[in-house]
């Protein structure tokens, strides 16, 4: 678990804090703006679990339509800015 | 992989029917290790299975260590983090499992389940499995625990009850209950069925 807190805007830097406190397969160093997450290491399992304490952290659910919008620190950076309180 | 100095292998036999090492196993395995470490307060707080494992198992407590699952175990504040490697060597020793008196004790609901009691001679762990496997039902599709965190010793104390919290993606998150408590969740993730598919 993560005590980071995300704030809007939302940046990349932010995300790279958020995941660093979660217990994933992502390699930081491959993790750029907009790598894939599964391009830097994220399994399916770390993927899900991003998107659960994103919701835990900010009330933003994200619902699997939209998984395309947010499979890069970029994209996920931009939804949630749009969509936070 | 073979084992290095800073790894062990853990105690965990081969079941019948299952080309696979049974996560029960495993987590009874890490609270061994949990009680070793800790003594009595000791407990697996968490446990994670990226994928499935057919081999000899070894745990390793570096910090730079991967393999196919993570764990935690704890006493209060203290904790302790480690990896669970799969070795090359086949597991050796074979005990029998047979599971018919959990299938029927359980109660299924909508993505839900219950025991109105503890079923003698079967861990916590098994029936978390069996509860699970209710709670998950669907014909076409098998469910594979591949995460849990509990707040406290899973103990058989009290009979345990599973309900949905969360479904995303393939995944759902269950909620684990003992006296209505709630002491820890579970993540299933839902596979097509196929032929020996682990628990």
């Amino acid at each position: 678990m993560t005590d980071v807190r995300l704030e809007r805007p939302v940046t990349c830097d932010q995300l790279r804090a958020f995941l660093a406190g979660l217990d994933t397969m992502i390699d930081p160093g491959k993790l750029r703006d907009d790598t894939r997450f599964t391009d830097a290491g994220a399994d399916s399992l770390d993927f899900f679990n991003v998107l659960t304490s994103i919701h835990a952290a900010t009330g933003v659910e994200i619902p699997d339509q939209d998984v395309p919008l947010v499979n890069t620190l970029a994209g996920l950076a931009a939804y949630l800015t749009d969509r936070m309180a | 992989m073979k084992p290095g100095a800073s790894t062990m292998l853990l105690s965990i036999p081969r079941r019948n029917g299952r080309e696979y090492v049974r996560a029960s196993d495993i987590f009874e395995a890490l609270t061994a290790i949990a009680d070793e470490r800790f003594g009595a307060g000791g407990y697996v707080s968490a446990l994670v299975l990226r994928q499935v494992a057919s081999h000899q198992l070894a745990v390793s407590f570096e910090a730079s260590a991967r393999g196919m699952g993570s764990f935690t175990i704890r006493s209060g504040a203290d904790e302790l983090r480690g990896a669970l490697i799969e070795t090359g060597d086949p597991l050796s020793r074979f005990e029998p499992y047979d599971d018919a008196a959990l299938i029927a004790a359980v109660r299924p609901g909508h993505f839900a389940a219950s025991f109105d009691r503890v079923v003698d001679g079967q861990s916590p762990f098994d029936h978390l499995l069996a509860a699970l496997k209710a709670a998950t039902g669907d014909p076409d599709r098998e469910a594979w625990l591949c995460q849990i965190t509990l707040t406290r010793r899973f103990d058989a104390a009290a009979p345990l009850a599973v309900r949905l919290r969360q479904r995303a993606l393939a995944f759902g998150v269950f909620e684990i209950l003992q006296n209505a408590e709630p002491i820890g969740a579970v993540t299933a993730r839902w596979r097509q069925t196929t032929s020996g598919a682990p628990e």
